[in-house]
Order: C-alpha cells, then sequence, then structure tokens
C-alpha cells in the first residue's frame, strides 16, 4: 500500500531541493546519452554502410586473374561452385589520364544494366546507354565536372574515347573518400568512372565477381565464417579450372613454335648457302695470304740463309744466273724479231688504212655531189609533166595539160576540163599529147646516177668495213704482248736472279735483298688484307640485309619460347570484402568509436554512482529525525524507503529520456557529419536502437537503485530511538598531524579546525577528493584526446616530413632526359633543392584487414633535410644501412615488431617480402618503411626504379604556378603539394577533434554538476557545526575561510589523484580512439595539465562561492536544534 | 490482570566495555483509561521506559504486556504493527514532516490504520480548524505541539504516550495542550502516559510512578486528581 500522503512529500521535497535534482537528471544524462550515442552512431553508421552494400550486391568474393576470363569460361566455373546467387565479370582498368593539363589516376569500370553485383547508385543524372557516355564519381564532381561535360580518356580498352558525362554515380566498391591504391604513378586513386561495357574493345574481362545465396549479414562473424570458406572453394574452383584450360593453350603454342623454328631454319639455311661461295673466296684467299705471311723472312731466317749460302750454292746460282741470262736473251731475240715483222705489217696496214681513207673522201664528196645532183633531177622530174601538149590537146590559153594528158587546168586546179575538147581539138585535127620524152630521158639519168651513188657507197661501205679490221690488227696483239711478257718475265726473273748472285758477294747485300723480298711480300700481304677486308665488309653487309628479315623472325620465337617458360598456370587472386580498402577501413572506424562509446561511459557511470550515494547520504543525514518519527509512527521501511527511490529513480528516468534524444538524434547526426570526410555516406539512417537504450537506461536505474538502497541499509536499520537521536559521534581519534608538535603548534587554530575535519570526516573528504579528482580526469583526458589529434598533423608535417612537394616522374626509360629535366626544376626561381628517392606502396596483413604502406628508398643517408627519422622512444636520428629498413611506430607496435624483428609486405602482385627491421621511427600518419637502394635491391633482386623527387621549397611563390612551370618540363606526372595533404589531414583531425570536443564538453557538464552537488552536500552536512560557529560569534568571513581552507585542500588532493588518473585515463582512451593508419601521440602535455587544473581550480572556487551564501543565509536555530 | 503490566523490565546500553544500565528491572502496571504521570530526573529512564512501551526500543530483560499481547516477544514487523496500531506518540519537539501541511501530517498517521478517526475532525478538535493547510514552519509551537497531537489521537490507538510535551511550551500554552490530554483521557477514555519532570504536573495524574536512577522509586494513587487549570507553578 503505498502511502498517498508520502508521495506527496516526496513531490514537496523534490520542489525544495530542485537544484541538485536537476543536477543529478543532468549528470544521468550525460552518461546514458553519450553511452547509447556513440554506441547507436556506429551502429548507424554500420547500418547505413550495410544497407547501402546490400542494397548493391557489393560482391561477396572478387576473383582476380592474371590473364582475364571469358564469358564462357563464366558459365563453366558457375557449374564447379555452389550456392552461388550471381556471378558475373567486370572490366577494370586503372589509367593515367590528363584532364584539363594535369594528370590523375582513374580507374575505369565497365558498366552493364543487367549486372546484379555491384550496382551503383545513381545519385543524378542516367546511367550510360551508348557508347560516347559515361558517369563519374561524387569525387570527380565536387572537382568540377558536371554532366553535360566532355572528357577524353585514353584507354586502350575503350572504342570510344571521348565521353559525355550523363551521370553521378557511387559505388558499394568505394565506401571511403580514399579511392585506393593503384599501380600506376603515385599509387593512389584519384576518381573513378564507369564506362558502358559496350564500348570496351577486349572479350576478356579483367575481374569476376561472386555474389553467394546466403542469409548472413555484412559486418557479421556469420557472414566472415562463411565466407573464409568460400573462399577457400572459390580459389580452388579457378585455379583448377585454368590449370586445364592453360595446359591445353601451352601445348598449342608449343606446337607452333616448333613448326616456326623448322620453318626459321630452312630459311637460314638457304641464306647461308647463298653466301658460301664467297666465304669460300674469302677463305682462299686467306690461305694464299696466309701463305704469303709464311714466306716472309724472320731476321733470324734471313741470317741463316746468309749463312747458308757456300761455293757451290754460289756456283749453283750464278749457273742459274747463266741459264737465265740466256733465256732472257732469247725471249729478247724472239721479241724483237717478231716485233720487227710486227711492224711491218703495221706500217703496212697503217698504210692501206691511210688510202682507203683517201678513198673514202673521194667517195665522200662524189657522193654529196652526186647526190645534190640528182636531188635538183628529182625536182625537176618531178615538176615535169608526163605529158606535152598536142596539137589536139592543147590547152586553152592560161590552161594548162595535165600530167595524165586528159584534162585541162585551170592553174590551181579548181577548174578542169577534158582535154579532148581541147583548142585544137575543139576545132579537130592536131595531134594528141605524147608522152614528155625529157622526162623519160631525165629519169634515165636519174637511174644512173642513183646507180652510181649506190655503188660510191658500196665502196665506200667495204673500205670502212676494211678499216676497221685493220685497225685491229693495230691494236692487239696478243701474240706480241705474250712474247714482250715472256722476255719481261725472264728479264724479271733474271734480275732477281742477278739481285740474289750479286748478294750472295755481301751478307748485306743479301740481308738487304731478302728484306726487300720481304717488303715485297708485305706489301702482298696488306693488299691482300684489304681485299679480304673489303670482300668481308661487303659480304657481311649483303648478309645483315638479308638476315635482317630473318632476326625479327627469331626474335619473335625467342619470346614466344620465353613466354612459355614463364607461363606458369595463370595466378588467380581471390578477395574478400575485407580486402577493399574502404571496407575495411570502414569496419575498424566503427569499432573505434564503439570503444570509445565503453570506455568513456564507465566512467561517467561511475561518477553517477557517486554522486547518487552522496545526495542519498545527504537526504539520509538530514531527514535522520524524519525517518525516526514516520517509524515511531508505525510506517514501514519500506514506504519510507520509496520517497529515496522515487528520487533516485525519478532522476534517471528522466535523465536517460532526454539523453536517448541526445544519443539517439543529435550525437549520431554529429558523428555522420564528422566522418563525412572520411566517406561518402549515400544516405543517413537514424536507428532507435531500443536494446542501447534499455541497457543503458536499465545500467543507469541498477546504479540508482544500488546506490539507494546501500545508502538507505545502514539507516533503516537503526532503531526509531537512535534515528531521533543524533548520530553517534564517532570517538575522537587524534590525527597523524596532531602527533608532530613541532609542526603542528605552528598553525593557526582556524587551520588546525580545517586539518581535524579533513581528518575526521575521512568519507566526505575521500568523496570529494574523487569528485573533484575525477572531474579534473575526464577533463584531461578530453584535452589530451584533443591535442593529440590536432598537434599530429604539425608535428608530421612540420617536423618528420619537411618536404614542400613531391614529385612523380613520367617516363623511365631515358634517363638523360630525366636527369635534363630534373636539372631544369632544381634551377627554378623558388625550389630550394631536390633529393631522387624511390616510391612504392605494398600492403600488409593485420587481423585479416588490408593496410596500405608506404615505401621510400634513398640513395644514401643524406635525407635528413627531406624527411626526419628519429627513434620512437629515444628520438635520436636514425641512419638507414644496407642491412634493413626503418619502419613507423604505428607498424611496428600493431605487429608487435622490435628492431631485429621482420616485417612482411605484399606488393600488388600479391608476392610477400620480407624485411629486417633496424629501427623504428616516430611517425603519426599513415604507414612508412624507409630503407636504401643497396637494401632495396636486395630485398627486391631489382634496382629501385627512382620514381620520384622530393623538393624544398623557399620564398613565397603560388603553387600553381610552380607546378605548371614544373610540368613545362615534359618529364612529371604529378606533382603532389604536401601542404595539400596536411591540408585534407588536418581537416579530417578536425572533424575528429570536433567529436572529442563533445566529450570534453559533456566532461565540463559533468563538472559543473558534480561540483554542485559535491559542495551544497558538505556544506549542508555540517550545517550544524556552521551554526555553532557563528553562534560563537565567529564573523561569516571567518567561518567561510574554515571551510574553504578544507575545500582547498581537499580540492589539492582532488588535482593529484585526478592528475594521476587523467593521465592513466588518457592512455586509455587515446589507444581506443585510434584509428588504424594514424598513430595518436601517447602524450599527456605538460600545457594540457595545467589547463585542467587550473579550471578545476576556476570551477571549484566558484562554485565555492555557493558556501558564501549558504553561511550568511544559515538559520541558527533550526540548525541548532538538539533532538533531545 | 492489569491494562498495562511493565515487569521487571531492565535495558542496559554496551559501549565497548561500559554498560550503561539505563532501566534495571523497573515494575509497575496500568489500568486502563488512567492518566499516568512518569517524573524523575534527567536520566532517571523514563524517556526509556516509554519508548519500550511504544514498541520503539527493545527491552534486555523483562516482561511488557498490554491488553494480554506479550509485547516483548514482538520482533521485527509485528513490533511495527503494534507502533502503527495501537501506539499513539507525542513527543517533545513535535516531530512533525516540514514539507506536509499540518492536515497532511495527521492525514499520515490516519492512513495507517483501519478505524481512525477523521483528520480534520480531530484538528478541529485541537482547535486547528484554521491552520489545516499551513505548513509546519507557519505555525507556532504550541500549534505544532496541537497538531503532533492530533496526529497521534487520529490514530485512535490503545495507548497515548507523550514525552515531554509542553517541555518546549510556555506555561500557559502548556497549560493548554495539557487540557487537551486530560480532555481525551477523560472523554474518550483513553490510556495516557505522560513524561515529564515537571513534579506539578503530576496532580492531574490518576497514577504517578516516580523513577530514579533507571528504578521505580515510588507509585502512588491520585484519588482526586485536579483539573490542570487549577494547578499552578
Amino acid at each position: 500500500m503505498v502511502n498517498k500522503v508520502l508521495i506527496k512529500e516526496t513531490k514537496n521535497f523534490i520542489r525544495k531541493n530542485i537544484k541538485t535534482y536537476i543536477a543529478q537528471i543532468i549528470i544521468v544524462t550525460l552518461g546514458v546519452g553519450f553511452f547509447v550515442g556513440m554506441k547507436i552512431s556506429s551502429l548507424d553508421l554500420q547500418d547505413t554502410m550495410t544497407e547501402f552494400v546490400e542494397n548493391n550486391n557489393f560482391y561477396d568474393v572478387k576473383v582476380n586473374l592474371e590473364y582475364g576470363i571469358e564469358a564462357n569460361d563464366i558459365s563453366q566455373l558457375k557449374t564447379t561452385l555452389e550456392e552461388v546467387k550471381y556471378i558475373e565479370g567486370a572490366y577494370t582498368q586503372d589509367i593515367v589520364n590528363n584532364l584539363d593539363g594535369e594528370d590523375y589516376v582513374i580507374r575505369l569500370h565497365s558498366y552493364n544494366s543487367k549486372n546484379k553485383i555491384n550496382t551503383t547508385k545513381l545519385i543524378d543524372g542516367e546511367n550510360p546507354k551508348n557508347n560516347n557516355e559515361c558517369v563519374i564519381d561524387k569525387k570527380m564532381h565536387n572537382d568540377g565536372y558536371e554532366i553535360g561535360d566532355e572528357i577524353t580518356i585514353e584507354s586502350d580498352l575503350l572504342k570510344e574515347k571521348k565521353l559525355k558525362i550523363v551521370g553521378v554515380i557511387q559505388s558499394p566498391e568505394y565506401l571511403a573518400i580514399d579511392r585506393g591504391n593503384s599501380t600506376l604513378l603515385s599509387g593512389k586513386i584519384n576518381y573513378y568512372v564507369f564506362v558502358n561495357e559496350a564500348n570496351v574493345n577486349s572479350d576478356v574481362y579483367s575481374d569476376l565477381y561472386i555474389k553467394y545465396d546466403t542469409n548472413s549479414v555484412a559486418f557479421t562473424e556469420m557472414y566472415d565464417d562463411y565466407i573464409e570458406r568460400k573462399e577457400i572453394e572459390a580459389t580452388y574452383a579457378v585455379s583448377g579450372y585454368f590449370k586445364d584450360k592453360y595446359n591445353e593453350i601451352i601445348t598449342d603454342q608449343q606446337i607452333k613454335i616448333t613448326s616456326a623454328k623448322a620453318e626459321y631454319e630452312a630459311e637460314k639455311a638457304k641464306i647461308d648457302a647463298q653466301f658460301i661461295e664467297s666465304e669460300n673466296e674469302i677463305k682462299n684467299k686467306e690461305e694464299l695470304l696466309n701463305d704469303t705471311k709464311k714466306n716472309i723472312l724472320t731476321d733470324k731466317q734471313i741470317d741463316q740463309k746468309i749463312n747458308s749460302i757456300s761455293d757451290s750454292t754460289r756456283n749453283e746460282e750464278k749457273n742459274k744466273l747463266n741459264n737465265l741470262k740466256k733465256q732472257m736473251n732469247n725471249a729478247k731475240t724472239a721479241y724483237d724479231n717478231y716485233k720487227k715483222n710486227y711492224n711491218n705489217q703495221i706500217s703496212n696496214t697503217q698504210k692501206r688504212i691511210n688510202n682507203n681513207e683517201q678513198r673514202i673522201k673521194e667517195l665522200n664528196t662524189s657522193i654529196n655531189s652526186n647526190t645534190a645532183k640528182l636531188n635538183a633531177m628529182k625536182a625537176q622530174y618531178n615538176s615535169m609533166n608526163d605529158y606535152t601538149q598536142g596539137s589536139t590537146n592543147k590547152c586553152y590559153p592560161g590552161f594548162s595539160l595535165s600530167s595524165d594528158g586528159k584534162r585541162c587546168c585551170y592553174p590551181g586546179g579548181f577548174y578542169c576540163y577534158n582535154a579532148s575538147f581541147g583548142y585544137n581539138g575543139f576545132f579537130g585535127g592536131g595531134t594528141s599529147p605524147t608522152i614528155n620524152a625529157e622526162k623519160v630521158a631525165l629519169k634515165a639519168e636519174i637511174d644512173q646516177l642513183e646507180n652510181t651513188i649506190s655503188n660510191q657507197k658500196i665502196e665506200k661501205a667495204s673500205l670502212e668495213t676494211e678499216n676497221i679490221s685493220l685497225r685491229k690488227q693495230l691494236t692487239i696483239s696478243s701474240e706480241l704482248s705474250s712474247y714482250e711478257n715472256k722476255y719481261l718475265n725472264a728479264k724479271k726473273q733474271y734480275e732477281e736472279q742477278l739481285e740474289i748472285y750479286n748478294s750472295m758477294g755481301s751478307s748485306s747485300k743479301l740481308s738487304s735483298y731478302y728484306k726487300k723480298q720481304n717488303n715485297e711480300l708485305r706489301k702482298t700481304v696488306s693488299q691482300y688484307e684489304q681485299e679480304i677486308s673489303a670482300a668481308k665488309t661487303d659480304l657481311n653487309n649483303k648478309k645483315n640485309t638479308a638476315y635482317q628479315q630473318l632476326e625479327s623472325t627469331r626474335l619473335e620465337i625467342q619470346n614466344g619460347e620465353d613466354m612459355i617458360k614463364t607461363l606458369s598456370y595463370p595466378k588467380s587472386y581471390v578477395f574478400d570484402r575485407k580486402d577493399n580498402a574502404g571496407y575495411g577501413q570502414f569496419i575498424s572506424d566503427i569499432e573505434k568509436i564503439s570503444n570509445l562509446a565503453i570506455v568513456v561511459p564507465v566512467v561517467f557511470y561511475f561518477i553517477t554512482f557517486f554522486m547518487i550515494s552522496a545526495s542519498i547520504n545527504r537526504m539520509l543525514y538530514e531527514e535522520r529525525n524524519q525517518i525516526g518519527t514516520l517509524k515511531a509512527i508505525g510506517i514501514r521501511d519500506n514506504e519510507i524507503l520509496i520517497k529515496y527511490l522515487i528520487y533516485s529513480i525519478s532522476s534517471v528516468i528522466i535523465g536517460s529520456l532526454i539523453g536517448i534524444i541526445v544519443g539517439v538524434v543529435i550525437l549520431p547526426l554529429f558523428v555522420y557529419f564528422i566522418y563525412e570526410m572520411l566517406y561518402e555516406f549515400p544516405f543517413y539512417n537514424l536507428n532507435f536502437n531500443f536494446r542501447y537504450f534499455l541497457i543503458a537506461s536499465g545500467i543507469a536505474l541498477v546504479v540508482a537503485i544500488a546506490s539507494t538502497l546501500i545508502c538507505c541499509k545502514e539507516t533503516f536499520k537503526e532503531k526509531p530511538v537512535s534515528l531521533l537521536k543524533a548520530k553517534q559521534e564517532k570517538e575522537t581519534v587524534s590525527s597523524i598531524f596532531e602527533k608532530i608538535p613541532k609542526f603542528w603548534n605552528h598553525l593557526s587554530l582556524t587551520t588546525k579546525i580545517s586539518l581535524k575535519n579533513i581528518f575526521r570526516y575521512k568519507a566526505r573528504m575521500l568523496m570529494t577528493i574523487i569528485g573533484i579528482g575525477g572531474c579534473l580526469a575526464l577533463m584531461l583526458t578530453g584535452l589530451s584526446l584533443r591535442t593529440s589529434i590536432t598537434e599530429m598533423i604539425p608535428t608530421q608535417y612540420g617536423k618528420i616530413f619537411k618536404v614542400d612537394a613531391q614529385i612523380f616522374y613520367k617516363d623511365l626509360s631515358s634517363r638523360e632526359s630525366l636527369n635534363e629535366g630534373t636539372e631544369k626544376i632544381l634551377a627554378l626561381d623558388n625550389v630550394n633543392k631536390g633529393l631522387i628517392s624511390n616510391y612504392e606502396t605494398y600492403t600488409s596483413d593485420y587481423n585479416g584487414k588490408t593496410i596500405n604502406i608506404n615505401s621510400v628508398t634513398f640513395y644514401d643517408n643524406n635525407f635528413s633535410d627531406f624527411i626526419d627519422l628519429r627513434d620512437y622512444k629515444t628520438n635520436k636520428k636514425l641512419k638507414l644501412d644496407d642491412n634493413g629498413v626503418i619502419i613507423s611506430e604505428k607498424l611496428a607496435t600493431m605487429n608487435n615488431i622490435r628492431v631485429g624483428g621482420v616485417i612482411k609486405l605484399k606488393d600488388k602482385q600479391q608476392k610477400e617480402y620480407s624485411l629486417i627491421v633496424k629501427g623504428i621511427a616516430k611517425n603519426y600518419i599513415e604507414h612508412y618503411v624507409y630503407m636504401n637502394s643497396n637494401y632495396y635491391t636486395k630485398a627486391f633482386g631489382q634496382e629501385p626504379r627512382n620514381n620520384m623527387l622530393l623538393l624544398k621549397t623557399k620564398g613565397n611563390y603560388d603553387e600553381l604556378e610552380l607546378a605548371q612551370k614544373i610540368n613545362d618540363t615534359n618529364i612529371v606526372s604529378q606533382v603532389l603539394y604536401v601542404s595539400i595533404a596536411e591540408k585534407a589531414y588536418e581537416d579530417v583531425m578536425n572533424n575528429l577533434a570536433l567529436l572529442v570536443g563533445v566529450f570534453v564538453v559533456f566532461s565540463i557538464l559533468l563538472i559543473f554538476a558534480v561540483l554542485y552537488n559535491l559542495i551544497n552536500i558538505n556544506v549542508r552536512e555540517r550545517s550544524k557545526e556552521i551554526a555553532t560557529y557563528k553562534v560563537l560569534g565567529f564573523k561569516n568571513s571567518k567561518v567561510i575561510s574554515i571551510i574553504k581552507r578544507e575545500n582547498i585542500i581537499l580540492m589539492l588532493f582532488g588535482i593529484i589523484f585526478g592528475l594521476i588518473a587523467g593521465y592513466i585515463l588518457s592512455i586509455i582512451v587515446i589507444k581506443t580512439c585510434e584509428v588504424e593508419n594514424l598513430n595518436f601521440i601517447k602524450e599527456v602535455t605538460f600545457n594540457n595539465c595545467i589547463i585542467s587544473v587550473i579550471a578545476t581550480i576556476i570551477f571549484t572556487l566558484a562554485f565555492s562561492m555557493l558556501i558564501n551564501s549558504y553561511v550568511k543565509k544559515i538559520n541558527l536555530t533550526e540548525s541548532l536544534k538538539s533532538n533531545e | 490482570m492489569a491494562y498495562i503490566e511493565f515487569k521487571n523490565i531492565s535495558k542496559v546500553y554496551q559501549m565497548g566495555e561500559i554498560s550503561i544500565k539505563a532501566l534495571n528491572k523497573a515494575s509497575f502496571s496500568i489500568e486502563k483509561g488512567e492518566l499516568v504521570v512518569i517524573l524523575g530526573p534527567s536520566g532517571a529512564g523514563k524517556t526509556t521506559c516509554l519508548n519500550i512501551l511504544g514498541g520503539m526500543d527493545e527491552a534486555t530483560s523483562g516482561t511488557l504486556i498490554i491488553d494480554g499481547v506479550e509485547i516483548t516477544k514482538l520482533k521485527g514487523k509485528d513490533l511495527i504493527k503494534y507502533r502503527r496500531h495501537d501506539i499513539g506518540f507525542v513527543f517533545q519537539f513535535y516531530n512533525l514532516i516540514q514539507n506536509l501541511t499540518a492536515l497532511e501530517n495527521v492525514e499520515l498517521a490516519v492512513q495507517l490504520c483501519k478505524d481512525h478517526l477523521n483528520p480534520e475532525k480531530v484538528l478541529k478538535k485541537v482547535g486547528l480548524k484554521d491552520r489545516l493547510d499551513n505548513f509546519p514552519s507557519q505555525l507556532s509551537g504550541g500549534e505544532q505541539q496541537r497538531v503532533s497531537i492530533a496526529r497521534a489521537i487520529a490514530k485512535n490507538p490503545k495507548l497515548l504516550l507523550c514525552d515531554e510535551p509542553t517541555g518546549a511550551l510556555d506555561y500557559k500554552t502548556g497549560k493548554q495542550i495539557l487540557k487537551l490530554l486530560e480532555d481525551t483521557c477523560h472523554k474518550e477514555g483513553m490510556t495516557i502516559i505522560i513524561v515529564t519532570h515537571n513534579s506539578a504536573i503530576a496532580d492531574m495524574a490518576d497514577k504517578v510512578i516516580k523513577f530514579k536512577n533507571g528504578q521505580v522509586e515510588e507509585i502512588y494513587i491520585n484519588h482526586n486528581p485536579r483539573p490542570i487549570e487549577s494547578i499552578e507553578w
């Protein structure tokens, strides 16, 4: 039976103590709101992404094949897999594209409206229907590309490269704004673009996507287990399928190569045969050369020869000489005789030739004149009529007889009449025309003359022919030359022999003879050599031309063979969702928020428990008398207890309800706002999660009820009698201080009172210390977290990275042009200095997730102007050596690696490398691995590409202008200003700092509520004491100072406790809130300690003002009322 | 058997090694409808005796029988029940609930009992008709004490126990209160026990019990109790 009146009393009581009540509500609101809010935020975020990912059928498993996959492969593969809902292929390609003057890395995807997996969400516009259309991502759209714009995608994969943007989409493959890594350029993808599948010029898909028929939901453990099994199944199925297929292909290829080889060999043999003849010739000549060389006598040989000359030899030689002389003379005689005859012959012949020529001349003249004559005669002949005019055929005057004598014609011939009607004929009589006898005679002459001319010509011709053969006789006489040669040869031999014989007379002569001989031989040798080399060169040229064609065929075959050697079963890489960068990052981030949701509210709830206890205790103390009275009247304990339960439970319920609004709406929206920097949310789900509301308010309720009951238990145990009396005072024990008379006696009375009080009321003292300390701890934690987040950026980009810009080279093939271009860049006005280095991106596995790692390789240790690597513990500068790498701090701590340990990296082809860690460097943003070129070569088996130029700039400059100038050298594909990356992170960090700011604000509100309550309690507990002081005559200010002195001492202890607790809590919270690729500064700075201490002091002193008003207002009689 | 039998009751307080005997084998009996005054100097054990009578404290030894019920054997809930229904207590310092009005204070006690008197009527009876909605802080000492008495009476208890009811009041007001008690006893026939150290009041009682050092020193019956108006001190 609930006592209605008591309930009324409770209401009145609450109304009277409304401020304390509200403070309590606020505390509960903060605790519940923050807990629910953070938990629900992480759930909301997760829910949004889950919905997006499931609605758009984000792939469960992705398979990347070395050589792609064809459509019929896919349908065959489907039959070997189980529980497949959809299986589709798609085209993906990373390209470097120039848009408006700058190079970007774009990942192209194919769009097919029939696709079920990885469907894109249309944000604006429409999907591409035609080949000249494309859709872009939000990032590209935000950077200024609108629907209707035209862009050119320089990809060899596309049929149509000029594309019109028709829409903006979002793909579930890219949850994060960081689009992930690529093999090109700096490794980061800038945008993704979808083109029509029909526009793709390939019959081989680059990626295969699989979606399974499962009920498990994304981000859950059940899903993870399921997919693990499926991945294994897919891996075996795919590799098995392609193993068979590629075995076929290889066999085919090998057959082709074998036949091509045979053809080649045949062709080669043919060509070789062509040149064999020439080669043989050359060989022969070389033999000749060698023989001749052999004949060259060495000095020794000469001496030998000289020494071997004996008399008999001399006689021999003499005989030889005589013989040769005879021969020579004979030859000469023969030659002379022949020559004489020959000369006679020659002169006769010459005479004849001359005569003939004379005659020919005469004939020519005669022929010419005759011919002229003939021509004249012919002319005359032609002009004559064949007929003369007879008497009967006379023509009228003016008319002349025609040549046939039958007509008379007017000159000009335009009128003729029949001659029979002639002048005479008309009148009859007369003679007929007669044949012109002159003409006939003339003809005879002509003929005769023609004959003469012809005879003359014949004679001329025969004479000329004769002359020709006669002349031949003049020039050629092989016989004569052979006689001459014979004579000359004989002469030569004689002379040579003469030389030998003569030289035999003296060794010097002989040696000079032999030497002369040698020279001749040498001349011959060099002549031969020249001839041989000329012949060889000539042959080679001919060969080269012939072989060039063959060579390219040979290379093709060689390539084919090499390819087969390297051709193993095409590698397939199977990925699941966690390997997707955005997805993986998202999972770890929501974990962080969720963790923060657990750590912090624990503190809030603790404080709530604490505060409720304090309040209830206070109430119990003050109402002791009343409780006794009620008990005396006969009211049951439970009925009396209800009041206190109502007080605490109602404050919890109201606090929870308000906290819910904060937790369900305000905080999640805020968290969305913050994470907008990192992720693209397609929509914003706000869920009312009943479970967490129940948990949060349930815990608060339990805390409230527990603290109430615990506090009441003691009091209610007492008998009404004792309750009606004042609480029995504890025995007084002298405190420690009093036992040190030296120290004690110097203190003023008020100080002594204060100290005594502190030590007497230990519970109260502890409460105050913990209350103040707890709030300071919270504030310090919030500030530390905030500092840690915001200081990271300037530290990373100011102290660690001293680089101003990162430049990536375009084309690494010509080192010369790169060096030239680099010189130009370094010579630019605002460029201070540069450092060529190598940059690669790798991945590593961490707890099943993929993390991205940057690798920078320097040639030597002269990089400290650009990157300052310091040991993460000792802060000493780190140096690179040939034996290992330096890794960033977070990498080491995440994987538990110490110096001497090993870090495992994977490249884009999923090949794994193990690198020895020689140093661990302080680093806050992203993961880095540093090494020198020697170690790089050791570890990766090839020289570093040296694809990056780090720059330090100086002075003031316009970033865009400088970038343009650098681009103008034409060796650069990307200029990344560090300041831009810094700004990007700054934005992220600022948003994170905002989230932390919420925490700090909550802490401060909490501090207010707690301090208010504490001071109230403290003061009211001692109302009798205060009243007594006042009654005794202490001034208000004195009384206030007694109390405040105590509070100050307690506050100091509270500060110490708070600093220690705060330090520990800070480190815990910072570690919990850390995101995977960031390494928050785990320092509790001196500044923050000072700030929180000062803030605590200010707040405490401010709230202490309450004491003033209380002391002044206190009702003396009431407080001093005794109960006896 | 008398209405109230207080037999050999001792109350010992143990404080470490020291034991304090508040009551040392005290005995007395009281008839129904009697107005009894318990006298004695401070520390004599009067209040302790009253507390035991009212079930607010437990005797260390001895027996207390009221209306045939052995009170000393009652524990916990039964004791509360006894206090609730059978006892009306009036304190020296009123002990009203500050947050309730006069009327509510009486209603509070009344809700506990089955056949209780109407709170408003009782308040009127004690002369506080115009003060029903005032809070204790708005009432004078005498008025507060009257509310306290009203609270006790309204329960219609078997026994009305008053611990120095006029201790905090002036002479005139005190007399008024005592008159009220006297009337209640005679008109309603309620058994009333008043503890006081003012011996002059003893004249109004039917029976006077004198305590000294935790024991009953003397009991005497007043055959002619004087009405309070005629008593002066």
